[in-house]
């Protein structure tokens, strides 16, 4: 039997490995110049030509508008990448795929065969459309199968891999542009993710980032020289900065003090200004701490979050090339406590527990042609066996092929090739199948032989005759990193697929329209949001897919309050897709509207900002008036993050759209954020307004209200009393509506109550959408006064009330959803 | 010689005037019957039949076939019914009960809609042409939208095999002002829904029809009758049902139900063989989890009982220190107060599901028993759904006024009624609080529904069914004002 | 509107430990051993894994059920919820008992009052 061939791929940010593994031993694949990192960077010049890795990594400061690099990061969005001199532009998955594909021919280089299928490695907290679209950049390269796995559990699987001792575990993954941190926990020779958590948008980029902040503000020090971010003409000059501060920061992990000259670097009003500044360790530190003292917060709050004390982890694996720095090393060190896993290479890791993976999920690489076998003789029985095992004692199913001829066994046995065990005989069930459990030799691949009897005692020939399992640490499945859910109408979410969830997954449920779709109609549409995060409400996760029910695609009017049976369904590469059935039509709906990262231009960016700023001073405000110290406390959290946002948005004006990707889900954070603080603060302030609306409203029913109305109200305001004590937000809500209501009706039967209405609507005619048309009505409005007009008089403040501004309208926020 | 070729020009002539009179005369009722048939029925039809009649009896066969013609054309809609409809030919079945404009009142064109629906449902193999026929007439009967047409939408989509659509809108018409809703409308809308409650075996629902709806009395109260029967209720007698059965005349079609209410009503099953079974549950967690499964068997009629037994046996078994020691053994490893956070996670399911078991069997709130924890819980959650779902519903309607995005005449109906279904549902589940609740939720947008429709759209037969409706929920839940403004809405006439 | 009928009984009918046919007190080995056999039982189509039974009824076993059950009785915070509801053993006599039928339904009733074509 000819080996197998798994292979892993890690597809990092700024350089990509890829790994094979054989089913015993893990080889490291190397490029063209020996390397086993390949710059994660493509290059196409004027004819066309498409160059990766070191050769094109080489010209990314002379010629930046051909060369790109750091494209991961804008994976799934729609964001096209120009190249100036070919004239042309690609999608970030596309140039993901020109890496792949010079990773793919390395592997055919190094071990004779291109593989057709590969384990890709994504950051843990990639979204479903950045998922979806290193998929199909794997299909773009050549692969015919591809699955995902999490970088942090592919770390976790090749460091527990050659690792013997149990326990919970850290992996601190700090990428170009990610970090991510998993909790793993290795029993039984069984690994299992118990948590994780990151910073989709921290990593070693931004401590360069941070570096060049420093050099700029020590230029406005000394020199006097304001260079900014979002200038775009400096674009190039601060990325030949960069590059000088990265070689600049490996050097001096090994020195103490390093000049860094770039001459002529910023074109200013005043002509060239160059950069001459010296660099010290102690400052880049000092530029770098607050970065590290963010990525060792993460750890803590994950750590938190289980239970667990820093004391009581088992070790910490260091992943990616930024954590070889011996200043982020330490300051780990000192706050973990743990001790490293020393022995492991950080940044092939991942590559490595890809190809593990690639073994245990039984993904062999080698194309059909060569890894089918010469037409074996004998019956044919369909095996079923995990490719890799971490029981010692597994089952192997079987059931023989219907329609094959041959001589039928009665009785099969498993002989393990060393001969140290074999399995009793077994008679075939009444379907031709057997269950049998087999036992392993840990850590080795175990070959064993299928042997068949006939009823005569005679050997049958059965086909495969032998197969290999191998044992070692597995993991199952792949788990779903956010849940991933519909956005209901009510701005609620209904749950599919849960966090950790394994994929594949599929699971149907039953929801009801809350609008009508008239048919035909073209502009008539139900949307059906899905959602990816873990907050309950919909505005707050992320938008993955809709689902779109058109007029114009039904066969009939879909009547409100009509069923939809909506089945989501993810395959294991983190493709979504989406079916709704109406029964009432027997009508199925397919199509996925829109699977991508949404757009993050300036514009909407400073929007988002701007009503992030004004909610936050207005929960100040209302936090200080109520004295809710733990309130307090939240925002200034918030107001830094604000700060961050802030910085973001403004390299996003000058031209970053990475920057401007990372603001987006910073104010969406954000939002949560404050969504949480609000509720801290909602129960008091509504408690307060029950309380004022009661006694208003039982003064006027008192005097102007009906028997039975009194009745109704006596009922509410018992009502509210309950749900006040139950504290249920939305009953008391419900009932202060009706309170209101009833309040109100009495209110109108006072003789004056249309005069203070007008008094009150006048006051606010400047906020009238059309002022010129609310002045008038304000002069109709006093000459029906003045004329005791009482009937006009309502008619012209009920006409005032249309054109002043109303409240913010809950369903918009939910996505347009029509389901609940 | 018998004029027929005269009698049909006659028809058309007068088909043709009383068009154009509804375009001139906008003084004339708008519940008039258009009686220009009856007329002519009278002057010529009958005469001349009676003429051919009297020649056949004289022995001249020769007006054999003029006879039978005649008195096709005397009783259009026995023809219709009998003839045209049961062979599934939707254009004459069409064309027949235009003739008997009489038996449709104000509603005309609805009933042509509906013979030719109804006709259309019976046909074996619809052809595509047959149904585009059956659509344009329904679209003739939209404008303004009444009884008939609603009844006849029902049947179309019973034939498309939408019941459920169906069933809304057969149900719908006695919501709405009897003088646009036909008397014989309303009768086969009764009678459909009957025969469809009867065939998938709701019988409860067929108690609740025979009820409400109007238009075919003795049918209504045999089928009413055979239902106490097999439900074995009270004072279920024979004699009833059968004084019902040969009232209601129709002897041949329901035999078989008369047959089979005849027989003994089969003992009912009570909750006491459910529990007889289950006493041996040791711990009380097992026990509240028997009692929990034992949902899924409960016979209709004793929800509320076996609710209550199982929300009490949570109650006791989330309290019971033995499952407390239980959970926290099972939580080893986990962490201390896994166990307890565990248990507080369980009574949030256990609410959640027994609140969803409550609603799709439509448990009465006020039948719980009170004073339990979880009942109260359950209760919370079934009442706020309900709420929610019509707060979100009126939400979407008020959304659509906004942006007077109109829906044709029937589908507007059916977006009223599958609000007032839910508010209906609300109530008989909810009571009279979240009745107040939901009217407060419904008022505004479907006072603003009714008025757009009213007022701007013509469809004034739907427009004061809603305000009928309306009317009677404001003079339970609502103010004064309420009240007042839908006896004056409901007064501006259908 | 977080209620719908599928809810019903999913937290017994859909439990981890009857999916796998295990008991609360199982350990994390042969929770793989034999959510492991089940998967490639059913790839199979072997009939002896196409059910489960729950205290509720019978039920049909789907790879992706049993993946799902895996994962949730690996992870101890929901193996915990799980186990607390698999209390009930699936094989209770209640549970075979079938509910108690409402009356007869009439099938033919559209047909004899001429709203269907018979046949």
């Amino acid at each position: 039997m000819a080996t197998p061939l798994y292979v892993g791929i890690d597809l990092g940010t700024t350089n990509s490995t890829a790994a094979a593994f054989d089913g015993e031993k893990l080889t490291l694949i190397r490029n063209a110049q020996g390397a086993n990192l390949t710059p994660s960077v493509v290059r196409i010049d004027a004819r066309g030509a498409v160059t990766v890795g070191d050769r094109a990594r080489r010209l990314i400061d002379s010629d930046p508008q051909n060369t790109r690099s750091e494209f991961k990061r804008l994976m799934g969005t729609s964001q096209a990448l120009e190249f100036a001199a070919a004239k042309l532009s690609k999608k970030p998955e596309e140039l993901a795929a020109e890496v792949l594909k010079s990773l793919r021919k390395d592997v055919e280089q190094q071990l004779g065969v291109a593989p057709t299928c590969a384990v890709i490695s994504v950051p843990a907290l990639f979204e479903l459309p950045q998922s979806a679209a290193t998929s199909e950049a794997a299909r773009l390269a050549g692969f015919s199968r591809v699955e995902l796995i999490q970088e942090p559990v592919a770390s976790a699987l090749a460091a527990g891999w050659s690792a013997n001792d149990e326990g919970s575990w850290l992996v601190y993954d700090l990428g170009g542009g990610t970090f991510d941190v998993s909790l793993l926990e290795t029993r039984d020779g069984l690994l299992r993710v118990v948590g994780h958590d990151g910073d989709n948008f921290l990593g070693g980029r931004d401590f360069d980032q941070a570096i060049v902040d420093e050099v700029l503000a020590e230029l406005l020090r000394t020199q006097g020289v304001d260079i900014r971010r979002a200038d775009p003409r400096h674009a190039t000059a601060l990325r030949k900065l960069k590059r000088a501060v990265e070689e600049a920061k490996i050097e001096l992990s090994r020195t103490d003090e390093l000049p860094l000259l770039v001459p002529g670097a910023f074109e200013t009003d005043n002509g060239p200004v160059d950069v001459d500044v010296v660099l010290t360790r102690a400052r880049v530190e000092a530029a770098c701490a607050p970065l590290v003292q963010r990525s060792i917060n993460v750890c803590l709050r994950l750590l938190a979050a289980h239970g667990l004390e820093p004391s009581q982890l088992g070790k910490v694996v260091l992943v990616g090339g930024p954590t070889a720095m011996p200043f982020l090393r330490s300051q780990v060190q000192a706050a973990l406590g743990a001790p490293f896993a020393t022995d492991l290479d950080p940044m092939t890791l991942v590559a490595q527990g890809a190809a593990l993976y690639a073994a245990s999920s039984g993904l062999d690489g080698r194309p059909a042609a060569s890894s089918a076998q010469p037409a074996p003789s004998g019956r044919k029985v369909w095996l079923q066996y995990p490719a890799m095992s971490s029981d010692l004692s597994p089952h192997v199913v079987g059931r023989l092929v219907e329609g094959d001829s041959g001589p039928k066994p009665a009785l099969v046995r498993l002989v393990r090739a060393d001969g140290g065990w074999s399995s009793p005989d077994s008679p075939l069930s009444a379907e031709g199948a057997f269950v049998l459990s087999v036992e392993l030799v840990p850590r080795k691949p175990n070959t064993f032989r299928l042997e068949g009897m006939g009823a005569d005692g005679k050997p049958v020939p059965l086909a495969p005759a032998s197969f290999t399992i191998v044992q070692g640490l597995t993991l199952s499945d792949p788990p779903l990193s956010r849940s991933i859910g519909v956005a209901l109408a009510n701005n609620a979410v209904r749950v599919y697929f849960e966090r950790g969830a394994p994929l594949p997954a599929r699971r149907t449920f039953r929801q009801r329209t809350v609008e009508a779709v008239a048919k035909g109609s073209t502009g008539n549409v139900l949307r059906i949001p899905i959602v990816q995060g873990e907050l309950e409400w919909a505005h707050l996760c992320r938008l993955v897919g809709a689902l779109e029910i058109r007029g114009d695609q039904l066969k009939a009017s879909l009547p409100a309050d009509a069923e939809v049976e909506l089945t989501l369904e993810l395959d294991r590469g983190g493709r979504l897709s989406a079916r709704a059935l109406v029964p009432a039509l027997g009508q199925v709906f397919e199509q996925v509207a829109q699977l991508q990262v949404p757009d993050a231009t300036p514009e909407s960016l400073q929007e988002g900002l701007t009503a992030a700023r004004e909610r936050l001073s207005m929960l100040r405000s209302s936090a200080f008036r109520r004295g809710a110290p733990g309130v307090v406390a939240s925002l200034s959290q918030a107001d830094q993050a604000l700060a961050e946002i802030e910085r973001d948005v403004e390299a996003a004006r000058g031209g970053d759209a990475d920057a401007g990707q990372k603001a987006r889900r910073g104010l969406l954070d954000l939002d949560a954020q404050l969504e949480q603080a609000e509720a801290g603060l909602r129960w008091p302030e509504l408690e307060e307004t029950v309380r004022e609306e009661l006694a208003v409203a039982s003064s006027w029913v008192a005097q102007f209200g009906s028997p039975a109305e009194q009745t109704l109200l006596d009922e509410a305001m018992k009502a509210c009393e309950r749900a006040r004590a139950g504290r249920q937000q939305v009953e008391l809500q419900r009932h202060l509506r009706s309170v209101r209501k009833l309040g109100n009706a009495a209110f109108y039967r006072h003789p004056s109550a249309w005069e203070w209405q007008f008094d009150s609507a006048s006051s606010r005619v400047s906020e009238a959408s059309d002022v010129s048309k609310a002045e008038e009505l304000v002069q109709r409005g006093r000459r029906a006064l003045e004329q005791q007009r009482r009937e006009e008089l309502r008619h012209v403040v009920e006409q005032l009330w249309r054109l002043l501004p109303e409240d913010a309208q809950e369903r918009r926020l939910a996505h347009d959803s029509g389901v609940r | 010689m018998i004029p027929f070729g005269a009698i049909i020009g006659v028809i058309v002539a007068l088909r043709l005037l009383s068009r154009n009179q509804e375009g001139q005369s906008q003084q004339a009722s708008p519940y008039a019957t258009n009686s220009s048939y009856l007329f002519l029925t009278i002057v010529l039809v009958i005469p001349s039949t009676l003429f051919t009649l009297f020649g056949l009896l004289a022995g001249v066969w020769f007006f054999a076939p003029f006879t039978l013609l005649g008195i096709a054309l005397c009783f259009p809609w026995t023809v219709a019914r009998h003839v045209f409809i049961p062979l599934g030919w939707p254009r004459w079945a069409s064309r027949f009960s235009y003739l008997a404009m009489m038996s449709w009142g104000s509603d005309a064109r609805g009933g042509q809609a509906l013979a030719a629906a109804w006709a259309l449902l019976r046909a074996r193999n619809p052809s595509a042409e047959a149904r585009a026929y059956v659509e344009a007439k329904l679209e003739a009967a939209d404008s303004p939208l009444r009884g008939a047409g609603i009844v006849a939408h029902g049947l179309m989509a019973a034939s498309r095999g939408d019941l459920e659509t169906a069933r809304v809108l057969c149900r719908s018409v006695s919501l709405l002002d009897r003088r646009v809703a036909p008397r014989l409308a309303r009768k086969l809308a009764l009678e459909w829904c009957l025969a469809d409650a009867a065939a998938h075996g709701r019988w409860r629902e067929v108690l609740v029809i025979s009820q409400k709806g109007s238009g075919s009395y003795s049918l209504a109260a045999f089928f009413r009758a055979s239902a106490r029967r097999l439900l074995a209720e009270p004072h279920a007698g024979r004699v009833v049902l059968i004084s019902w059965w040969v009232l209601a005349l129709r002897w041949w079609a329901t035999w078989p139900l008369l047959k089979r209410a005849w027989r003994t009503p089969p003992r009912r099953a009570s909750l006491l063989d459910l529990e007889a079974g289950e006493t041996q549950a040791a711990d009380r967690l097992a026990r509240a989890l028997e009692l929990h499964a034992a949902l899924a068997r409960v016979p209709a009629g004793h929800e509320a009982l076996a609710l209550s037994a199982a929300a009490v046996a949570w109650d006791e078994a989330l309290d019971s220190s033995k499952v407390h020691d239980l959970a926290a053994e099972r939580a080893q490893g986990v962490g201390p107060l896994a166990g307890a956070e565990a248990l507080d996670v369980l009574g949030d399911e256990v609410a959640e599901e027994l609140a969803a078991w409550a609603l799709a069997r439509e448990v009465k709130l006020a039948q719980l028993e009170p004073g339990s924890d979880m009942v109260e819980n359950v209760a919370y959650r079934v009442r706020n759904e309900l709420l929610e779902r019509i707060e979100s519903a009126a939400q979407d309607m008020t959304y659509r006024l906004a942006e007077r995005r109109p829906l044709p005449s029937e589908e507007e109906w059916r977006h009223f009624l599958a609000l007032q279904h839910q508010c209906t549902l609300a109530t008989s589940l909810g009571g009279l609080e979240v009745r107040r609740l939901a009217f407060d939720a419904v008022n505004v947008p479907l006072c603003n529904l009714g008025a757009w429709l009213f007022n701007e759209r013509q469809e004034k037969a739907i427009a004061n069914g809603m305000f009928r409706w309306l009317l009677e929920e404001s003079r339970d839940v609502g103010t004064e004002e309420d009240c007042r403004r839908y006896q004056n809405n409901v007064g501006c006439g259908a | 509107m977080s209620l719908s009928e599928k809810d019903v009984f999913a937290r017994l009918k859909e439990n981890a430990f009857h999916v796998l046919g295990l008991r609360p007190s199982c350990t994390r080995m042969e929770v793989e051993r034999e959510g492991q056999k089940l998967l490639a039982m059913l790839e199979l189509g072997l009939s002896e894994a196409a059910h489960y039974d729950t205290p509720v009824g019978r039920m049909p076993r789907t790879a992706e059920l049993v993946r799902a059950s895996m994962a949730t009785l690996r992870d101890p915070t929901t193996r915990l919820q799980h186990a607390l509801w698999a209390q009930l053993p699936p094989g209770t006599p209640a549970a075979q008992v079938p509910a108690k039928e409402e009356p007869a339904s009439w099938p033919e009733a559209p047909v004899r009052l001429g709203w269907r074509r018979p046949g």
